[in-house]
């Protein structure tokens, strides 16, 4: 459209195409203050969860978080963990596009797109101490350890007790009143 | 009991001590406690709320660390253990409220923010506290506030009793001070009551029940001594100054004291009146100035102006004083100052010298007139002397040209007529020629001896051994036939007129040798008998006629004979020449003798080289 047809729309039009934008913004607003959130709670983890004695080779060395999957955080998780320690650990992010691509780190978010290689990931982590987190419906019933729940512009949290158990991941009982705490289903951790 | 009716000042006094002692002790305690009560309180409240606040801090991290305002607010139902706690509120990072309780209550963010901790703000307890898992990540803010009422409540309570405890330490202490305090104050106020009645009635025989030991017994013992002492004084002082009384109106000499500033009569005694003439009243009106003559006050004045030395003294000088009839008399002042009654005053003694001043003036004049008639009486002998001289001189010389012309016409009649005459005519005119030649020698005798009143004194030495050996020719005329022994001791050297000297050795000597005529041997002797006030004795004895001592004061008058002209011939003024030339010489002259048995003429003279004083004596 020309800059001439532009202004040759009717006021209710324009007046729509700016709604529409900022509704739209105000979505991506609110999709990005989610990602905020849950990259804050990530970082709080770290000060809520014992991890046992091997977890880490000393008292300074890195608490690593991993993201498996398509990283949503953008800038949000690196900024929340910027310049800040956990229990004195430094934080440290470390991505892996793929499930098989999982190394060493003590709290792995599964990002929704790597959903479905979450149960392989169940295998190979199983017994490791780490502090599994996801988004989707039904992550904590398959054994992961905490999952992030949306409602209402809030962001609950489910954990599941007996994976952190099997994980030797002890949760603070501060966290677990802050959240749902919800049983696996038959079969699973 | 108290003194003449007025409530005891000292009762009162004892009692307000131990009761507001009492009070200001309990008052200090329950201070004391109840600040510490206070202080304690609001301490352990603060301590509480901390405790308080920091356990729900803690509790609710995760529930603002998750967001999870339901979590939060059950969290801070914990306060509802607190009923103290009015609300409290978790307050976000962002400064809204993340949880309430109670529930619906509104919440207030107070701003600027409290400080930091749990604080007073005035009647309540504010509690602000941050919420952080680690340390320095800052979740929220755990905001909540207490009510103190409770605190100020029990304080209340606290003061309310401790104002009963007061009331009721003070009851207490009023009844047990009254009780005790009578152990101090009767003692003291019997001491008081004594002590006025004793001045008032001036009762020194009062005294005050001793009370034991302590320093009150010690008081009232002392007291009661101190009484006693002043009893005894008084008594003492009473018979003394009765004494002094009796002494002063008794003085048979006038005597007074007058006060030294107003010069007043403060007290006379009966001499004093007798011998003024005003009586004791009218004295007591005057000043001394009044008993003086008008001529007398300006030295007066200046005498009292002079500052008097201490002690009784009497006044160089003497005072005329003035009676009332208006005479004068002279006194002799003795005074004293002392202090009668308050005041300076001086203790005055006159003494009456009046008629001695007069008798003194008397003798005065009397001497004067003596010394005056003294001096004209000798002017008078004086002149009577020398016109006795003269005339002896001129009658002596006058009578000799008559007597030249008897002895000569005598022996020119008896060559006229020798051998004419019968022998009783010759015997007549030897007679006469005898009794010419003894006339001559007494005019002679007599001129000399005037002669010797007349002429001065030639004062030299005189060597009296070489003087002595001169005369001797003429003292042995006649005796050419006779034993004589000289016995001549050396004779010093002496001061005098040499011719008189020789006079009177000549004349003495004559003597000697004359009245030693009917011894054989006769025996004369010149020496020294030591000195008589530094003049030398010198005698000359014989062992001739000598003479009675009866008669010995006529020895050296004019024509005194102590024999007879017949036994030995002499005028009779030979030893007259002697003592009258001895007594111009200063010296003097005296005899001793006796009838038959010789006699011994001393006399003294200046020495040439008189000895010192206590040299021994000539011999």
């Amino acid at each position: 459209m020309t800059t001439r047809g532009l202004f040759l729309l009717s006021t209710r039009t324009w007046l729509v195409v700016v709604l529409i934008l900022l509704g739209g913004h105000r979505a991506r607003a609110a999709l990005a203050n989610e990602y905020e959130v849950k990259a804050l709670f990530l970082f709080h983890f770290a000060e809520f969860v014992t991890w046992p004695p091997g977890a880490f080779r000393d008292d300074r060395s890195p608490l690593v978080i991993g993201i498996v999957g398509e990283d949503p955080f953008g800038r949000s998780l690196d900024d929340a963990i910027a310049g800040e320690m956990a229990q004195g650990h430094p934080l440290v992010i470390a991505r892996f596009p793929r499930a098989q691509d999982v190394g060493f780190c003590h709290i792995l978010y599964v990002s929704p797109s790597a959903d479905g290689e979450f149960d392989e990931l169940r295998a190979r982590l199983r017994q490791r101490p780490v502090l599994t987190v996801g988004d989707t419906g039904d992550f904590v019933r398959r054994g992961g350890i905490i999952r992030f729940l949306t409602s209402n512009s809030r962001t609950h949290l489910q954990i599941n007790l007996s994976a952190a158990r099997q994980a030797n991941l002890i949760i603070s009982s501060k966290l677990l009143q802050a959240a749902d705490v919800v049983a696996p289903w038959k079969g699973h951790p | 009991m108290s003194v003449r009716g007025k409530p005891s000042v000292i009762r009162r006094r004892l009692i307000w001590v131990i009761v507001l002692t009492s009070t200001v002790v309990v008052v200090l305690t329950c201070s004391a406690f109840f600040s510490y009560q206070v202080v304690t309180s609001r301490r352990s409240m603060l301590a509480h709320a901390t405790t308080l606040a920091r356990a729900i801090a803690a509790n609710s991290t995760a529930a603002l660390a998750f967001e999870n305002p339901t979590d939060a607010e059950e969290v801070l139902a914990a306060f509802k253990a607190d009923p103290t706690v009015e609300f409290a509120a978790l307050i976000g990072t962002d400064g809204t409220v993340f949880a309430r309780y109670p529930r619906r209550v509104a919440i207030i963010v107070p701003t600027p923010a409290p400080a930091e901790g749990v604080h007073f703000y005035g009647r309540k307890v504010v509690a602000w506290i941050p919420v952080a898992q680690n340390r320095h990540l800052q979740l929220g803010t755990l905001y909540f506030s207490a009510e103190t009422t409770e605190l100020y409540d029990a304080l209340l309570v606290y003061g309310s009793v401790s104002v009963l405890i007061l009331v009721l330490a003070m009851t207490i202490a009023y009844v047990i001070g009254r009780a005790l305090q009578r152990q101090i104050s009767e003692p003291i106020l019997e001491l008081a009551q004594v002590a006025a009645a004793v001045s008032e009635r001036q009762d020194y025989g009062l005294r005050v029940a001793t009370v034991g030991d302590g320093e009150l017994g010690q008081l009232t013992t002392t007291f009661n001594d101190m009484l006693a002492h002043i009893a005894e004084q008084t008594r003492s002082l009473t018979i003394s100054e009765g004494r002094h009384r009796m002494l002063f109106e008794n003085s048979p000499l006038p005597m007074w004291v007058y006060d030294l500033a107003s010069r007043r009569f403060l007290a006379v005694n009966a001499a004093a009146t007798l011998g003024y003439g005003y009586s004791a009243s009218e004295f007591l009106a005057m000043t001394i100035d009044e008993i003086r003559p008008a001529s007398e006050r300006p030295a007066l004045a200046q005498d009292m102006a002079e500052t008097p030395p201490t002690g009784i003294r009497t006044s160089p000088r003497l005072w005329q004083h003035l009676r009332k009839d208006g005479t004068t008399i002279v006194v002799e002042i003795t005074s004293h100052d002392l202090r009668f009654g308050e005041r300076p005053a001086r203790l005055v003694l006159a003494s009456d010298v009046t008629s001695r001043v007069h008798a003194e003036q008397e003798i005065r004049r009397l001497n004067q007139e003596l010394e005056e008639r003294v001096r004209q009486r000798t002017a008078q002998l004086e002149q009577a002397n020398r016109e006795l001289e003269a005339f002896s001189y001129s009658v002596s010389h006058d009578l000799r040209a008559p007597l030249r012309h008897v002895q000569g016409y005598v022996s020119m009649l008896q060559r006229a007529v020798e051998g004419q005459l019968p022998d009783r005519a010759k015997r007549y005119l030897k007679t006469i020629n005898d009794a010419s030649i003894e006339m001559g020698q007494l005019i002679d005798d007599l001129l000399e001896f005037s002669r010797m009143g007349r002429t001065e004194i030639r004062e030299s030495t005189v060597a009296l051994d070489h003087l002595v050996h001169e005369c001797m020719p003429q003292v042995n005329v006649g005796s050419a036939d006779r034993r004589i022994d000289w016995k001549i001791a050396p004779l010093p050297v002496v001061r005098g007129d040499p011719a008189m000297l020789r006079q009177v050795f000549v004349n003495l000597l004559s003597n000697a040798v004359k009245y030693t005529r009917h011894r054989d041997p006769a025996l004369i002797e010149l020496a020294t008998a030591g000195t008589e006030a530094q003049r030398v004795i010198c005698f000359i004895r014989d062992n001739g006629a000598g003479f009675d001592m009866q008669y010995a004061h006529k020895l050296f008058g004019v024509f005194q004979r102590l024999h007879r002209s017949d036994e030995f011939e002499g005028t009779g003024i030979g030893l007259a020449t002697v003592r009258r030339i001895i007594g111009r010489h200063g010296g003097r002259i005296w005899a001793e003798g006796a009838v038959d048995k010789g006699a011994t003429f001393y006399f003294t003279l200046a020495l040439a080289n008189p000895p010192p004083p206590d040299a021994p004596p000539l011999q």
